[in-house]
């Protein structure tokens, strides 16, 4: 049975998440930015009274810091709930999805926490 | 193969054999304290009872075995029990230590051959039978003269409570997995979260600021009782604690030849247990070192006229949002001349050779300050100590003993902070870290080597925003703030102080590394997310950036400007103090400061301040107390009183109007603004 996705559009390209995964999308959130974080990680937004990380999606997939953050996708992953950047507002769509490809969010956000460990 | 439901199970066990053990182990220390009482017998007995049986169900069929026999040991004592030898108590505390290790064991799934060894031996050595010597400072106990024989019947097991003893039979309780109960606690806490989220909307909706509806209060009421009861279940008491304590001043006691007398107060204490966890080592190592270091010998106690048995004392106690433990010998005190050359500082005065003890590197080879053998230094106490978001200090009097002090918040989730800003942003500092602040003018540049001056000590000084890597924008110009760390103090510039108020910290989530700079964040109900800075990481960063900027510490200008009016503040706690004493400063009032009621009083009587500004829960005499004999001094009634608290209660703001105040801040509101608004408007508009 195909599941549904959400897409997020990210610089060129579209990615779509499991949209089992995601909690909610958050349109132009307040961001705290935090001192010493790497550099994929934009801030913390306040979720319903839960503290969220913000990740620049672009600098997850290996590309240039993205330009500030118009949407945050609220996803649940393995090690915690991490907001994903989208420059676009993210819409839902069948999987599997022609040529589009479909993020494996723990594999996505866990170099973030080595970014830490290594600097 | 162990199914996940089995594990679970010996989990349980695990637990509940933890604390039996404990009591076990417990109750043969007043064996030997109080001699061979039939009623510790029978309880002993008891708990050896139920933990064969749960050993036997968890299928944990050695434990079983060894129990069967401790148990068949006490049947045995409970018949005959003329006397109690060393064998006997070391023996029993020799099986605890052997079966707490086989059951650790067996849960790591580890080869638990050695520890069912160990336990064996000591069971042999607690039945009298040959076992390997140790030193001991008493006769040796007639051959095999102690062994009781079993001659009573075995308890029909029938008989046996199940109940936990420890003071109650008949409280009935029920082991649930302590992941459980942070659940329950994280469910309470979002609970909280989404009613302060629904008293906005209600108060947006209805166009205005505070909702007056009597429902939403009382959910609130309820929501803080039951985020309490929760807190609460997961809290344990320092009486858990109680038996490794008292284990290992007895038995570093017996090594050394001391005397020892121990006292516990405050059993009933309750700590956080991750907290009390977190203590235990550390507590070791201050009661070792108090058997060590400061504990005479019976002789040398004899000739200074004390009595033989040298006083161990350890005292928790809650006050207010904190713990204080006290750990006191009635010993020889701290050598402080000796302290002052293994720092090679023989310039300190007593207090700083005190301060000095926690000094990383104090040198080890003259046991001045870390324990000797095993055991962690001081200084590692103190880190240790900090950690929590605690402090430690200390007093000493040559010949009369040593009392240490540890200060920590009841819990690690709720920290009482400076709220600060710095480059555009709020930030909270944890209050324990913070030494001191100083008004704007008493810091400056010097040369372009930017320094502080606090108790003729130079300290480096850095712009707290270019610490947090915020580059761009002007230098702060406001007050300064001295952060104490392990690695030393630091001071800090920042923009302003806007006031202090407990703030519930969270973990920034699984996702991030750790971050040095930042302990966590808040979620404030008005005003978004707030970072919580991590003041060992401030203090580490910001020593990096001296050392790239070459920053030297230099003489700092004095500042003056004597204001009209002035405020006599009474404060208990010296950073409130402080923080009080900078707000009133800024804004132009000469501030004289007092610690209590019974000092201010004594200031009053020196010359008259044009305001009192005084806290109400102090030792001594509180404000209540302080205002009454205000308003009774016939030279001082005319001076008005602000009082200040943190009792929200409308009982707490009659019994301040009763007593005659003129004005009542509430600490939790309480923030720069309000604080001076407050005060000018009592003194009509002045300065």
């Amino acid at each position: 049975m195909a599941g549904q996705a959400l897409l997020l559009s990210v610089g060129a390209g579209s990615y779509a998440l499991p949209l089992e995964r995601v909690q909610e999308v958050l349109r132009g959130p307040v961001v705290v930015p935090l001192p010493g974080a790497p550099e994929a990680v934009l801030g913390v937004v306040d979720v319903r009274g839960e503290v969220v990380p913000v990740l620049d999606t672009a600098v997850l997939l290996g590309g240039a810091p993205g330009a500030g953050t118009p949407y945050v996708a609220v996803a649940r992953t393995a090690a915690g709930p991490a907001g994903l950047v989208a420059d676009g507002e993210p819409q839902t769509a069948p999987v599997p999805g022609g040529e589009i490809e479909l993020l494996d969010l723990d594999a996505l956000v866990a170099p973030v926490r080595q970014a830490g460990a290594a600097g | 193969m162990i199914t996940g439901r089995e594990q679970e199970f010996r989990r349980l066990y695990e637990q509940e054999a933890d604390a039996r053990l404990g009591s076990l182990a417990q109750l043969a220390l007043e064996l030997e304290a109080r001699g061979p009482e039939p009623d510790i017998v029978v309880v002993m007995f008891r708990h050896a009872h139920t933990l064969k049986g749960g050993a036997a169900v968890v299928g944990l069929a050695d434990v079983s075995s060894v129990l069967h026999d401790l148990e068949a040991l006490f049947d045995g004592l409970r018949g005959d029990a003329r006397e109690v030898g060393e064998g006997l108590v070391d023996g029993i505390l020799g099986v605890v230590d052997g079966v707490r290790a086989m059951i650790a064991g067996a849960m790591a799934g580890a080869d638990t051959a050695g520890a069912a060894r160990n336990a064996r031996a000591a069971l042999a050595r607690a039945r009298g039978e040959p076992a390997p010597a140790v030193p001991s400072t008493r006769s040796p106990p007639p051959e095999r003269a102690l062994l009781p024989v079993r001659r009573a019947p075995a308890l029909p097991a029938a008989r046996m409570p199940l109940a936990m003893p420890d003071g109650g039979e008949d409280r009935v309780a029920v082991p649930v997995p302590v992941a459980r109960l942070d659940e329950l606690v994280r469910l309470v806490g979002a609970a909280s979260s989404a009613r302060l989220r629904l008293g906005r909307e209600v108060a947006a909706r209805l166009g205005t600021d505070e909702p007056d509806l009597e429902e939403l209060r009382e959910l609130g009421r309820l929501l803080a009782e039951l985020q309490e009861k929760a807190m609460r279940a997961r809290m344990v008491t320092l009486g858990s604690l109680a038996e490794p304590l008292r284990r290992a001043v007895r038995d570093l006691a017996r090594a050394r030849g001391r005397t020892v007398r121990w006292e516990l107060a405050g059993a009933d204490t309750p700590f956080d247990r991750q907290m009390l966890e977190r203590l235990r080592e550390p507590l070791v190592a201050l009661l070792r070192n108090a058997v060590d270091h400061g504990i005479e010998s019976p002789d040398e106690r004899k000739a200074a006229g004390k009595p033989a048995a040298g006083l161990v004392r350890l005292h928790a106690r809650q006050v207010g949002a904190e713990i204080v433990i006290s750990v006191l010998d009635d010993g020889r005190g701290v050598d402080l001349a000796l302290v002052r050359e293994a720092a090679g500082r023989p310039d300190l005065d007593d207090a700083g050779a005190l301060e000095a003890m926690f000094a990383p590197g104090i040198s080890t080879a003259r046991t001045v300050t870390p324990v000797s053998g095993r055991g962690i230094g001081l200084d590692a106490v103190r880190a240790a100590v900090e950690a929590l978001h605690g402090s430690v200090d200390v007093d000493s009097a040559p010949g009369r003993g040593t009392d240490l002090r540890l200060r920590v918040p009841l819990t690690l989730a709720v920290l009482p902070c400076l709220i600060l800003e710095t480059a555009g942003r709020p930030y909270a500092l944890p209050l324990h870290a913070v030494a001191h602040v100083l008004p704007a003018g008493a810091a400056g540049v010097v040369d372009e080597t930017p320094a502080a001056w606090l108790d003729g000590e130079p300290l480096p000084l850095a712009d707290l925003g270019r610490v947090l890597g915020a580059g761009a924008g002007p230098p702060a110009a406001g007050p300064v703030v001295v952060v104490r760390s392990p690695d030393g103090r630091h001071a800090f510039r920042v923009d302003a102080l806007t006031g202090h108020r407990d703030v519930a910290v969270k973990d920034l989530g699984g996702v991030l590394p750790r971050l040095e700079l930042l302990a966590g964040a808040a979620v404030e109900p008005d005003a978004g997310i707030l970072l919580v800075l991590d003041p060992a990481g401030l203090v580490a960063a910001a020593a990096r950036v001296d050392a790239e900027t070459g920053a030297v510490p230099a003489v700092l200008p004095a500042f003056d400007a004597p204001p009209p009016a002035r405020v006599l503040v009474v404060e208990d706690a010296p950073i409130i103090r402080e923080l009080e004493r900078s707000i009133l400063s800024r804004a132009g009032y000469e501030v004289e400061t007092a610690c209590d009621g019974e000092e201010a009083l004594e200031r009053l009587g020196d010359h008259v301040p044009d305001l009192v500004l005084s806290d109400v829960d102090m030792p001594r005499m509180d404000g209540f107390a302080l205002t009454e004999a205000i308003r009774a001094h016939p030279e001082l009634n005319g001076v008005p009183v602000l009082l200040l608290t943190s009792r929200t209660d409308a009982e707490g703001r009659e019994r301040g109007e009763d007593a005659g105040c003129d004005g009542y801040l509430v600490k939790e509101r309480f923030d720069e603004r309000a604080l001076v608004d407050a005060v000018a408007q009592l003194l009509g508009g002045r300065p």
